[in-house]
């Protein structure tokens, strides 16, 4: 086990590396600069600017010199919000983020699995029929309708909860709902298509033979096997959730780390962009190695390979 | 991926059930554990007296950095310059400067800086601070956005262009509290520029970054910066300054999307927004409901469009003026800008026709409101399309009828008369050379977009010309203009202080914004005499000339001159309509609360 993480941390330290490099000249390769304006200072002062942030050095000097603030976890201040280092804005959004993320993925997860289960027990049936519409429509409708029509109702029809913001708790609720609603639809569907076949099995079969009812024969005994293709999808989905979403930020009001993306990429902020896609990165790493730790811990002839 | 065949896996049932559990602990716990970081968050302010939708998220809240209006409706909060604008009138009144002289030519200033003055760190401000401050400014090394606002005082052009030094520059402290600055040519817009947010002062120990901690010197100070979320600021217990601002505390919420501000502020959530979407205006103009918050008031800005000189057939004089009479800007502010913009004929915006006509869309909806002309003692150029009243060409503004003013530019005949002249193909003929297809180039957002169809449209319609559209996002759509690789390009300008100055320096050979290619000696000239005149009527005149060349041959293809858009509770007072949307919260109260 501990031969599996050493290997897997050094592809990661890999795998970071050239996703930082690449991204470095990519966002270097698009046009303009950070400080462009519509109004543009005289050359001299321009210069004086470019100076200030070694951005009129060579491309592979800046290169290295990022490299090396990174490798030292200091990657200095925002272009765009000077104020702020690019450590610390990342760090301020990222609990955010966190939370509202791993909240959608909990809710997500728990409601896909149990509807999932239950399509699975009234397989045919109407409720089964419902489950799957409702999947295919959560998987399929975009995120800025849904959210939009949800403040319609809730807000402004109902008068519960803040339009957006991030003041209170039940201004969570919402971007929590919006956000969970993708991975509930994708869990429910394929614990429900993993929960047919496995039914299907001759254990299964051995199972209700015995006596035992249907729900206990699913729930006992054909979950944990039909939780496979789900694990196996958790670890991008997780990363994606838990670094923020661009549209629920942007439509909540909430300051989480998913606008730095957009935001510093349009900003042409090369160190807030570079930090937002390590964060990923790293992310991505983390939550793909949690996921195979549960697949090896649900799949037991995955244990022999991996020794 | 499980498959068919394999071993049953029942026979492990109690390590599996075990396993399961395990699992669905972790996850117990995971949300346990989320729910605890949620309420263990740092406690959350209450709601301030004041709150503001102030748009995007600022970048720098350091005078020198900073060059949004988000960032400058803060800084101009935090801080105090030596002068402050009337929030009605805009005329300047004391701020940090008790008293001022001005010398007749308008080159020279003289502050007198009030006594007692402390920085929110408790430390005394004097004359020395300003000079300071402005120096830094100034400074090519330190690289300030707006230093060329100070490049007309004397010594500061050559310490920019490394000829001088620092010590040249003629800003200096008499005494404590004497300031003197010094200009090269007549400068009667200094005044305004004090209450600007480039030259605020800035504290001796900021060390070129602004936040809770670092020291300013207005009736608020920064308490509270928390990221894309909220910034607060709070009563300065040290401010010595002549204002008795009555809000203690004000919000700036920061929201990317105008949807989202507009949400919050019909949720209650904020008194004044500053942006909302482009596509609720038409209902926020008619709605009885929103009607009164919704300010659209003139604002010193004009959006135009750029044309590239250096690309035929645009270096065609005709071909340009054809362009801008094909066009019904009427239509265009009704149907597409939803109403609030007024034409413009002309490069300096809002015109006393214009005025004359926003006054009465107020008067229409009900809501009394005086609004001032935009640039004092300034008579307006505007080019027009058939004979008006004996006059033809480029004529002044204010011999022009409000009621006559929708349709002065739009002339479509005499665009295609002036093409056909000139020897180009117009439509319903055979003759003369085809005009080849330009390609309109504007950033992304809806806006934009939509005039760019709205105009295509148009200049098929008009003068059977063929156009293409391009969009680029903002950054790369910059590097395009200002490398003038383009036909046609979007622009937008805002007067940095109400005088044309601001307007028509801006396409000199010259300047670093022309980006058209355009070079006119003449124009030059005459902007250079403009800048060099003391006397006030003398000077408004020379500008007159310089707009009239610059609409005559110019690069620009002027569309409509600029509205504020604020959408304000009718709770908040003191909010006026004002030709910079620049509106002190030193003045702003509320009626409950």
């Amino acid at each position: 086990m501990s031969r599996l993480l050493l290997k897997r941390l050094g592809a990661s330290l890999v795998t970071i590396w050239a996703v930082f490099t690449i991204s470095f000249f990519i966002i270097r390769a698009a046009p303009g600069g950070p400080f462009d304006a519509d109004r543009d200072p005289p050359p001299d002062v321009k210069r004086a600017i470019e100076e200030r942030y070694d951005l009129d050095a060579p491309l592979w000097s800046q290169y290295l010199d990022q490299l090396q603030d990174w490798m030292m976890l200091d990657p200095g201040p925002s272009l765009r919000q000077p104020d702020h280092d690019v450590a610390s804005i990342l760090a301020a959004g990222l609990p955010i983020s966190l939370t509202i993320g791993g909240l959608a993925l909990l809710l997500g997860t728990t409601v896909g699995i149990f509807l999932g289960l239950i399509a699975a027990l009234r397989v045919g049936g109407w409720l089964d029929h419902l489950i799957v519409v409702i999947a295919s429509v959560g998987i399929s409708l975009p995120l800025y309708l849904i959210a939009g029509m949800l403040v319609l109702a809730v807000s402004f029809g109902l008068g519960w909860l803040p339009p957006a913001g991030w003041e209170s708790v039940p201004s969570l609720i919402m971007p929590v709902l919006c956000l969970a609603l993708a991975p509930a639809a994708q869990a429910a569907r394929l614990v429900r298509s993993g929960l047919i076949e496995m039914s299907s099995e001759e254990f299964a079969r051995t199972a209700r033979a015995k006596g035992i009812s249907p729900f206990r024969v699913l729930f006992r005994h054909c979950l944990r096997p039909a939780l496979i293709p789900l694990v196996a999808t958790l670890g991008p989905m997780a990363a994606a959730l838990l670094t923020g979403s661009l549209v629920i930020e942007q439509i909540f009001a909430i300051p989480g780390v998913g606008m730095h993306f957009i935001q510093g990429a349009l900003n042409r902020d090369y160190p807030l962009v570079l930090g937002a896609v390590l964060l990923y990165t790293v992310l991505l790493q983390l939550m793909t190695l949690l996921a195979d730790l549960m697949l090896l811990s649900l799949d037991p002839r995955l244990r022999g390979d991996a020794s | 991926m499980p498959g068919r065949g394999h071993k049953p896996m029942i026979a492990a049932e109690s390590g599996q059930t075990m396993n399961f559990r395990t699992i669905v602990i972790w996850i117990s716990f995971g949300i346990t554990a989320s729910i605890l970081a949620l309420l263990w968050r740092a406690p959350l302010p209450g709601r301030a007296d004041l709150v503001i939708g102030n748009g995007t998220d600022p970048g720098s809240l350091h005078p020198h950095r900073a060059t949004g209006n988000p960032e400058g409706r803060i800084i101009r909060a935090i801080h105090e310059g030596l002068v402050l604008l009337d929030p009605e009138t805009l005329d300047p009144m004391p701020g940090c400067a008790q008293s001022w002289q001005i010398s007749a030519d308008a080159r020279r200033y003289q502050f007198q800086i009030q006594h007692g003055l402390r920085w929110s760190d408790g430390t005394p401000l004097d004359a020395d601070d300003f000079v300071r401050s402005w120096l830094d400014l100034i400074d090519p090394i330190q690289g300030a956005p707006y230093g060329d606002l100070l490049e007309s005082v004397t010594g500061a052009r050559q310490w920019r262009n490394g000829t001088g030094m620092r010590e040249q520059v003629k800003i200096q402290a008499l005494d404590s509290t004497w300031l003197e600055i010094e200009f090269d040519h007549p400068v009667p817009w200094f005044l305004y520029l004090c209450a600007q947010t480039p030259l605020q002062p800035v504290h001796p120990d900021s060390d070129g970054r602004a936040g809770p901690g670092i020291a300013t010197n207005g009736p608020w100070m920064l308490t509270r910066w928390s990221l894309r979320d909220r910034i607060r600021i709070e009563t300065n217990p040290e401010y010595r300054g002549p204002s008795r601002p009555t809000l203690k505390s004000i919000d700036f919420l920061a929201a990317e999307s105008a949807n989202t501000q507009l949400n919050i502020f019909a949720a209650g959530l904020s008194d004044w927004t500053v942006r909302v979407p482009a596509a609720a205006i038409p209902i926020l103009r008619s709605d009885p409901i929103w009607s009164p918050r919704w300010r659209a008031d003139p604002y010193l800005g004009i959006s135009f469009y750029r044309l590239n000189l250096e690309r035929p057939p645009l270096d065609d004089p005709a071909v340009r003026r054809a362009l801008s009479l094909s066009i019904d800007r009427q239509q265009l502010c009704r149907d597409v800008l939803g109403g609030d913009p007024e034409p413009a004929y002309g490069f300096v915006p809002w015109p006393s026709p214009a005025i004359e006509r926003q006054q009465q869309k107020l008067i229409d909806r009900g809501i009394p409101s005086a609004l001032t002309s935009g640039l004092p003692g300034y008579r307006a150029m505007v080019a027009i399309g058939s004979e008006y009243n004996g006059l033809r060409g480029v004529i002044p503004a204010h011999q022009v009828a409000s009621e006559d003013w929708p349709r002065l530019g739009y002339d479509p005949r005499g665009a295609r008369e002036l093409l056909s002249e000139a020897g180009w193909r117009v439509p319903g003929s055979t003759e003369g050379r085809e005009i080849p297809t330009l390609e309109i180039l504007h950033p992304s957002g809806s806006t934009s977009s939509l005039v760019a169809q709205w105009l295509q449209l148009a200049w098929k319609r008009e003068l059977g010309l063929d156009s293409t559209i391009q969009t680029l996002e903002w950054r790369s759509f910059l590097d395009v203009q200002r490398a003038v690789d383009y036909d046609i390009s979007r622009s937008n300008w805002i007067a940095d202080y109400p005088d044309p100055a601001t307007f028509l320096t801006l396409f000199t050979s010259d300047s670093p914004n022309s980006r058209t290619g355009w070079s006119d000696s003449q124009y030059d000239q005459s902007v250079a005499l403009a800048l060099a005149e003391a006397d006030p009527e003398l000077r408004m005149q020379l500008w007159q000339r310089a707009e009239k060349i610059l609409l005559e041959r110019g690069p620009v293809l002027p569309l409509w001159s600029m509205t504020s858009g604020n959408l304000v509770s009718e709770d908040v007072t003191g909010f006026f309509a004002n030709p910079l949307d620049q509106h002190d919260l030193r003045a702003i109260g509320r009626k409950s609360r």
